[in-house]
């Protein structure tokens, strides 16, 4: 039934547009889920806030991304606030795009492949007894290679991707991350 | 295209960085301490956050090195702890300082610290201490309700520190220093003292290796033990010594802080009444004072040491009150600097542990310790060589039971000798 839908809308393959077309996206905060080691030695997913932005030119995508989460231990008199903070730069490209092209509106889903670079730090926030110091820490690079799935709807953007990163502030070393992003974009 | 997908393949195939190695060797750390100097007229302590060095680091991941492995909510296997090691989370500084991103790495951090200074500070007076020393955190304690949380332990048997939970709002005692210092002469204590006896009377082994295993909060619910029927003067004896096992282990924590008052940071309900503080009147539990307590413990209950267990504390306080006055005694009458006044009476503590050992296993059914022996000790230490101060404190003490018991009787008197004092018996 569902293929038989889909042939009746027409569906077409084409891995790079005939057209040149900027594009600029634009992503409301989203969600990415980290699996870091505790001090219980156990793998944990963690949350972590991700913003971002893309610039696509034809099959190219550029992006920039800031990732951060907070993480709390310890009780009143003793504690520690960690929260870390990542920037990314992205470069992509365009490894296939599935079009719908007999939908009244503009809808398309899009594969891409993409490496990332960038700096991480965290300032670490250590009360005792009511009085607060807070460190930062020294930015370390951050390394990174992944997939990601574009859902465009007319100005709507929905993005999900997949990575494996790499940092020698992250504990373990390299962790998996699933990242799950709306927004809207603009061509022009 | 064919250009960014060569770049794709070529990142995706080669490693994206290279780790760094786990840091290792001697590491700066930013801990919780203490911030006592010391000085006699000022003794408010605060706990700040400092810079110190970790020597000796494996890998500070686990926070292991020549001074102390930790285990995470170990099990006691054939005598040993069992289980496995925290993972330490630090993050560096630009000045090359490692920062605990979570508790558990910062009160790591802060044991091992603290095992180092005080394994060397052991290992200066001619003590042998098992190093690195086995820690456990989040020890978990079947049984007892209240050994479950709030609490910390030397345990004779594993030769380990143990931590179990903490949940009040107070400062963690895993990283009090005067509590660890406290809990660490009791490794010494064992090592001097109890090891020796539980060898040579094997019937009561067991019950002093337990002994042992000690606890602020905890010891008058603990229900653990090997019940055995004590004669009076044994469990004198054994009162007596499980009393100035923790008397001498609060003056260490005192002399490790210079805090008088390091149990109020993490147990403020039993601080007050022990404070190391000067008090107005001298006072300690003389020999009637502990037979009286003895003979009312035995008839109370089916358990007559465990009836002993918070008076053991009143029994130990005072000497550590003592002790303490003697430092400052000798840094103002001997013109010396605090650690060298602080050296001589932790070498004066050690030499009557291993006296107290000696007499102890000498110990005959109908035998009793002497709760004066530890003042007289001093006075035959330091023979020749005693300040007229030193000595009055010491008759202080010995003549309190007598001036509380409104006795007029003989007491002791300072006489001098030569250049120095001594104490001479009615």
């Amino acid at each position: 039934m569902m293929l038989r839908f889909l042939v009746f809308l027409g569906l077409s393959f084409s891995t790079s547009l005939a057209l040149a077309q900027h594009e600029l996206q634009i992503f409301v905060p989203g969600v990415q889920f980290r699996y870091e080691e505790g001090s219980d030695q156990q793998l944990d997913l963690r949350s972590y806030t991700h913003y971002a932005a893309n610039y696509m030119y034809e099959s190219v995508l550029l992006g920039v991304e800031y990732n951060t989460n907070e993480d709390n231990t310890g009780m009143t008199s003793l504690g520690v606030r960690s929260k870390n903070k990542e920037w990314n730069g992205l470069l992509g490209y365009s490894l296939a795009k599935l079009e719908f092209q007999n939908v009244a509106r503009n809808t398309n889903i899009e594969i891409l492949g993409f490496v990332l670079a960038g700096k991480t730090e965290a300032d670490i926030t250590t009360s005792l007894n009511g009085q607060a110091k807070t460190n930062t820490s020294e930015a370390q690079s951050v390394f990174g290679v992944g997939g990601l799935i574009f859902f465009r709807l007319d100005y709507f953007i929905a993005g999900l991707d997949t990575r494996m990163m790499q940092s020698s502030a992250f504990l373990p070393k390299s962790v998996f991350v699933n990242t799950i992003k709306l927004g809207v974009n603009f061509k022009f | 295209m064919l250009f960014l997908g060569a770049v794709l393949v070529g990142l995706m195939g080669c490693k994206p960085a290279s780790p760094e190695a786990p840091a290792s060797g001697d590491i700066s750390v930013q801990i919780p301490l203490s911030e006592n100097n010391g000085d006699i007229n000022n003794s408010d302590a605060s706990y700040g956050l400092k810079t110190v060095t970790l020597k000796n680091i494996e890998t500070l991941r686990e926070v292991r090195g020549q001074y102390a492995r930790f285990f995470l909510a170990p099990g006691l296997v054939e005598g040993q702890l069992n289980g496995a090691s925290p993972i330490a989370y630090f993050a560096k500084t630009k000045d090359q300082t490692y920062i605990a991103k979570d508790v558990v790495s910062l009160q790591m951090a802060t044991i091992y610290y603290h095992m180092q200074n005080l394994i060397t500070w052991a290992q200066d007076l001619g003590v042998s201490i098992k190093s690195p020393m086995p820690v456990g955190i989040n020890t978990k304690i079947k049984g007892d309700e209240a050994l479950q949380n709030n609490n910390a332990f030397y345990d004779g048997r594993s030769k380990a520190m143990l931590f179990v939970p903490y949940t009040s709002d107070e400062m963690p005692i895993s990283v009090n220093a005067g509590i660890i210092a406290h809990e660490f002469f009791h490794s010494i204590f064992f090592n001097k003292v109890l090891g020796p006896i539980s060898q040579k009377q094997k019937a009561t082994s067991q019950r002093i290796s337990d002994l042992t295993v000690h606890s602020y909060e905890g010891w008058s619910k603990q229900k653990t033990f090997i019940q055995l029927d004590l004669s009076e003067e044994e469990l004198f004896n054994e009162t007596y010594i499980r009393g100035i096992n923790e008397g001498l282990a609060d003056y260490w924590g005192w002399a490790y802080t210079n805090d008088p008052d390091f149990l109020k940071w993490s147990l403020s309900s039993h601080a007050k009444k022990r404070t190391l503080t000067k008090q107005a009147q001298v006072s300690y539990k003389s020999d009637r004072d502990i037979e009286a307590a003895v003979v009312e413990a035995k008839n109370i209950g089916d358990d007559p040491s465990m009836a002993l267990s918070n008076y053991i504390y009143d029994i130990g306080t005072p000497y550590a009150r003592f002790l303490k006055e003697l430092v400052y005694i000798k840094m103002q009458h001997s013109n010396i600097s605090l650690a060298d006044a602080k050296r001589q009476v932790n070498v004066f503590v050690i030499g009557f542990v291993q006296d107290l050992a000696k007499s102890a296993l000498k110990l005959k059914t109908k035998d009793k310790l002497s709760t004066q022996d530890l003042f007289l000790a001093v006075d035959e230490h330091d023979s020749g060589l005693q300040s007229k101060e030193q000595c009055e404190l010491i008759i202080q003490y010995l003549n309190a039971p007598l001036e509380k018991a409104d006795v007029i009787a003989a007491k002791y008197t300072c006489a001098k000798d030569f250049e120095a004092y001594k104490v001479i018996k009615p």
